[in-house]
């Protein structure tokens, strides 16, 4: 009977310890998304002067940025012709990269030779750079290495070739990464103090995977303790097999594994250039949400794909393969390259050249802001960026980066040959993607086509492993079937120390152009019940039903609250009140 | 897994919450409406029916004399009253207490059982006092009640004008609310229980729980059910349901006052509190089984509030808590946004005004002081609930398993130290 009333007090009570506990966990939780590679990148200015043949940031330079972006979020870059002694001011890393061996102008000379605090040297020019260097005894301009060892270890990894380094000696401090010439040691990546020197002016791979590996004793930051992971289920488009892609997902979602998928929101097809879009496919549509729900981290991948006539998921779409150069004219244009010679003015050239850009830049925009809408419209929320094949001008990095925080997949190197590609061995956020942040793919994928899929991917796993920081970056066709999936998976958790990165847990911040767009999608005469999905898909709708009992109960309270002043306002009024002595 | 397990048990938390909340609403319009046919009532009603008050009594020489002095004060005709006190096997006075009354007044009688009909508990006590009853309206008083002069006189109004009514439920209070920080503890607890859950479930359901004292049963009706469940430890909830399934409802009439008086040591209310418990749980095992055959569905809603609250609430809370505990040193990777601390400061705030609806009715409890003791009560008294279920559900187990049988867990008494005439 009354144990009725006590009930209904404890209920309550019950509570505190509840809900306490969820405040505790919130915090905890935000404060785990938060935690970047390491604590310094924002911390660090890092200045880099080149010497490159025509003076302009190219490929090579770009591949230094790649791997002094884990470290640093603010890189400058100076021709050892431009720089000047105002440039110094506020750095805290000094990296001199001699791409190309040359006299050095003495201004160049003269800032590094004066500048205290930490400095890397890579590539060419050794000599030139001052005392700081004096613990290296240079052997040979042109020596080469075969093999290469970390910290002294007996392993060695081969190289498939000669690779040319300037050969030194060390007189003091260590050589983290050592090159081998047969047996005949020279360092690679040597340091002494705050003074680093890499020994290669070649930085593809896997020669970023050696200087990465050396930067964190550069940089002397921790070594991580865990070697990052992840896996995109790749090219989903509105004629992929929901019925596949929904059991590859359930497989990484049923061994808690985080993953991402790459979504193409329209597919083009090639003979007729008739488009169908991913709302067309409802039942592709609820698979994609559904996943999303249980974990997945949806990607954009492109609008459709393809540029011209060629193929969904085969076609470039952010450069324009047939001419090598970037996106510059509509698709059923003629494309219209001129070399300069034939433009008479320099100004009509630069003209020209402008008028390119921001068609590029325009076309670009658009297939974000369409591809972005498509996708919030129907309740999916891509969180990052994967351009097809990799490919993008550097005008289109630019593009990306006001719309997405992250950038996943490899990045192309230049505007002169999309072939020019590279990936970091690490998360990073190198200064030409503009604030990006880099998740690389660095294993490949699984090619079925191959006698050994595995076995293939075998070799670039070892080379990431050599790497302490090295991700373990792939993706994964669903439209294979889940066999293959299975292989891949149990293959990459065989790494020890492995941990699957979450995208959503990375706490990025969405852009402000790209919440413009969710808004409008999600506040656009499109269909309702979609639109309506959209703008909620990134709560569950727990959250949304707890929101709503919030809401009802604040009412409530208020109203209580009126009804208690009521009663004791009209309690003279009272017919049958308490009669304490007179009962 | 954990955020599964997190959320089912936040919602298992939120669906009591949320009903409660609803309950003070009704209870709030019923105390808005009750009064308003009671003038009606008295003219209307007939000649006054023969009326038998139950008083059973088990070593109760401290407050007998108190209540019987209230009976006799009872503003009811006296030719139309019967008072059975029952001396439940008692080693003290209580028996001769009782028979100096009955010796001095006619209309008071004494049943004295012996054993094997003596000492089986407030059941059989009942029992034994419905066989030498006459009244054609039973009421039941517990031994340390003082009912005001009115309070049988409504009781039987009440079942006079509702013909439906298989049984009327007054309100009862705490005689001795400033005797300690305990009691006045339970003196909120027992407002708002009565107005909540008392007067809501009767303004939204037609059920009210039959409160084990100060209440007023047709003859007809507990002779049809066969008297008291004398396995039953906890009578009036299990009286309750049968007068449900029966066909009956129970009107809660909150103008019947009764003061009682409540346990004053925390020694006594642990006794008191997982007797309750206990007989609870034993009734939601009893009726589980036939839940959807039970004739009444308001009746079934709420043995599945029973059963919520026993068994769901506080598996929900056991669950909430360990996952949070668990997560202290593992990281189970929930995702609990701000959401929940909202909810949190929510509850608290519901809970508070909740008990301030209910004592603000109350002529003389919205005082400062009490709404003092409400903010402490929600992280003290409150919380002992859990230990308790738990304790009751570890005795319980034990008593299907050995088998014990039912017997009187009495409730000790408190001599009164002062204000003898609290109802005079």
């Amino acid at each position: 009977m009354r144990a009725w009333s006590l009930t209904i007090m404890c209920s309550k009570a019950a509570l505190v310890l509840v809900l306490f506990g969820g405040l505790l966990l919130g915090g905890e939780f935000r404060h785990a998304a938060a935690a970047p590679p390491d604590s310094g990148p924002a911390g660090r200015s890092v200045l880099v002067i080149y010497s490159t043949g025509d003076g302009t940031v190219d490929a090579a330079v770009h591949i230094l940025d790649l791997a002094l972006g884990h470290f640093s979020d603010s890189i400058v870059f100076k021709s050892d012709r431009e720089v000047a002694p105002a440039d110094v001011r506020g750095v805290s890393h000094l990296v001199y990269y001699g791409e190309i061996s040359r006299e050095l102008p003495p201004q160049a000379k003269q800032i590094i030779a004066s500048f205290s605090g930490p400095l890397l040297a890579v590539g060419e020019n050794l000599g030139q750079l001052g005392e700081r260097f004096s613990f290296l005894a240079i052997r040979c301009e042109d020596g080469i290495i075969n093999k290469v060892s970390k910290d002294g270890s007996e392993t060695y990894e081969l190289l498939t070739q000669n690779f040319p380094v300037t050969e030194t000696a060390l007189r003091e401090g260590s050589a983290p990464i050592m090159g081998w010439r047969g047996d005949y040691p020279v360092p690679l990546f040597a340091v002494n103090g705050n003074t680093g020197y890499f020994a290669s002016a070649e930085l593809d791979a896997p020669f970023i995977n050696y200087l990465a590996e050396g930067l964190y004793r550069f940089f002397q930051t921790p070594l991580p303790a865990q070697r990052l992971a992840y896996i995109r289920l790749e090219d989903v488009h509105p004629f992929s097999d929901p019925g596949l892609v929904k059991a590859a997902g359930d497989y990484l979602a049923g061994r808690n594994i985080p993953y991402m998928i790459a979504v193409i929101p329209v597919y083009t097809n090639p003979q007729t250039l008739r488009q169908y879009h991913l709302k067309d496919k409802p039942e592709l549509v609820r698979v994609l949400r559904e996943l999303q729900q249980g974990g997945a981290s949806i990607v954009l991948h492109g609008y459709t794909h393809q540029y011209r006539n060629s193929e969904t998921g085969e076609g470039f779409e952010f450069w324009d393969v047939l001419n090598n150069t970037p996106v510059s004219a509509p698709a059923d244009q003629s494309p219209d390259v001129p070399n300069r010679p034939d433009i008479s003015s320099q100004a009509g050239y630069q003209a020209y050249l402008d008028q390119r850009k921001q068609f590029d830049r325009t076309y670009a925009e658009n297939r974000l802001i369409r591809g972005i809408r498509e996708l919030t419209e129907l309740g999916l929320r891509p969180l990052g960026f994967e351009a097809p094949h990799y490919t993008a001008s550097q005008e289109d990095y630019r593009v990306f980066a006001e719309y997405f925080p992250c950038l996943l997949g490899q990045t192309q190197l230049d505007d002169r040959d999309w072939r020019h590609m590279s990936t970091s061995p690490y998360i990073t956020r190198p200064s030409f993607l503009h604030g990006m942040t880099l998740l690389p793919e660095t294993i490949g994928y699984y090619d079925p086509s191959s006698l050994s899929p595995i076995g293939d991917m075998e070799e670039k796993i070892r080379q990431m492993q050599f790497v302490d920081g090295g991700v373990i970056g792939m993706f994964y066709h669903p439209y294979l079937g889940v066999d293959g999936l299975k292989s891949l998976i149990s293959r990459v958790q065989k790494i020890p120390d492995l941990q699957w990165i979450d995208l959503k847990s990375l706490d990025f911040k969405a852009t402000a152009k790209y919440q413009a767009v969710e808004r409008t999608a999600s506040s656009g005469s499109e269909n309702d019940a979609a639109s309506s999905i959209a703008k909620d898909g990134r709560k569950d709708p727990l959250q949304i039903v707890l929101w709503g009992i919030s809401a009802v109960v604040s009412v409530m309270v208020a109203l209580f609250f009126l009804y208690t002043i009521r009663i004791r306002l009209g309690l003279r009024k009272q017919l049958f009140g308490e009669r304490k002595l007179n009962g | 897994m954990a955020n599964v397990l997190f959320y089912v048990s936040l919602s298992v938390i939120w669906v009591m919450l949320l009903y409660h909340m609803f309950l003070m609403q009704g209870g709030y319009l019923h105390y808005l409406r009750f009064g308003r046919s009671i003038d009606f009532r008295e003219k209307e009603a007939g000649p006054l029916p023969m009326v038998s008050i139950l008083i059973p009594a088990h070593n109760e020489e401290v407050v007998i004399e108190r209540t019987i002095k209230a009976m006799l004060r009872l503003d009811y005709p006296k030719d139309r009253l019967e008072i059975i006190v029952i001396n439940d096997n008692s080693k003290d006075r209580t028996g001769e207490i009782a028979d100096s009354y009955a010796s001095s007044h006619p209309f008071v009688k004494v049943v004295h059982t012996k054993p094997p009909h003596a000492g089986k508990g407030k059941s059989g006590a009942l029992n034994q006092g419905l066989k030498h009853s006459t009244g054609e309206i039973i009421a039941v008083y517990d031994a340390d009640n003082t009912p005001e002069r009115k309070a049988v006189h409504y009781l039987v109004l009440a079942l006079l004008n509702d013909p439906k009514a298989g049984v009327a439920v007054g309100k009862f209070r705490v005689i001795n609310a400033t005797a300690s920080l305990l009691t006045r503890f339970i003196n909120i607890e027992t407002i708002c229980f009565q107005w909540m859950a008392q007067g809501g479930r009767f303004k939204w359901f037609r059920i009210t729980t039959i409160p084990g004292t100060n209440f007023a049963i047709r003859r007809s009706l507990i002779e049809q059910l066969g008297g008291w469940d004398e396995k039953a430890l906890e009578e009036d909830t299990e009286l309750t349901v049968r007068v449900y399934n029966s066909g009956w409802h129970i009107r809660f009439f909150p103008a019947a006052v009764t003061w009682e008086q409540e346990p004053e040591t925390w020694k006594v209310w642990w006794k008191q509190r997982t007797r309750w418990a206990r007989g609870n749980q034993y009734v939601v095992l009893k009726f589980l089984g036939r839940l959807f055959s039970l004739k009444r569905k308001s009746i079934v809603f709420d043995l599945i509030y029973f059963f919520f609250t026993y068994f769901l609430f506080f598996l929900g809370v056991m669950v909430s808590d360990a996952v949070f505990l668990v997560n202290l040193f593992v990281d189970l990777n929930l995702r609990v946004g701000i959401v929940s601390f909202i909810l949190w400061i929510l509850a608290f705030f519901l809970y508070v005004t909740e008990i301030m609806i209910a004592l603000s009715i109350e002529k003389t409890e919205f005082t400062p002081r009490n709404l003092m003791i409400v903010l402490v009560m929600y992280f003290t008294y409150s919380q002992l609930w859990i230990v308790l279920v738990i304790y009751a559900l570890y005795l319980e187990i034990r008593r299907v398993l050995f088998r014990q049988e039912a017997g009187w867990y009495k409730t000790e008494r408190f001599a009164k130290k002062e204000k003898n005439d609290m109802v005079s």
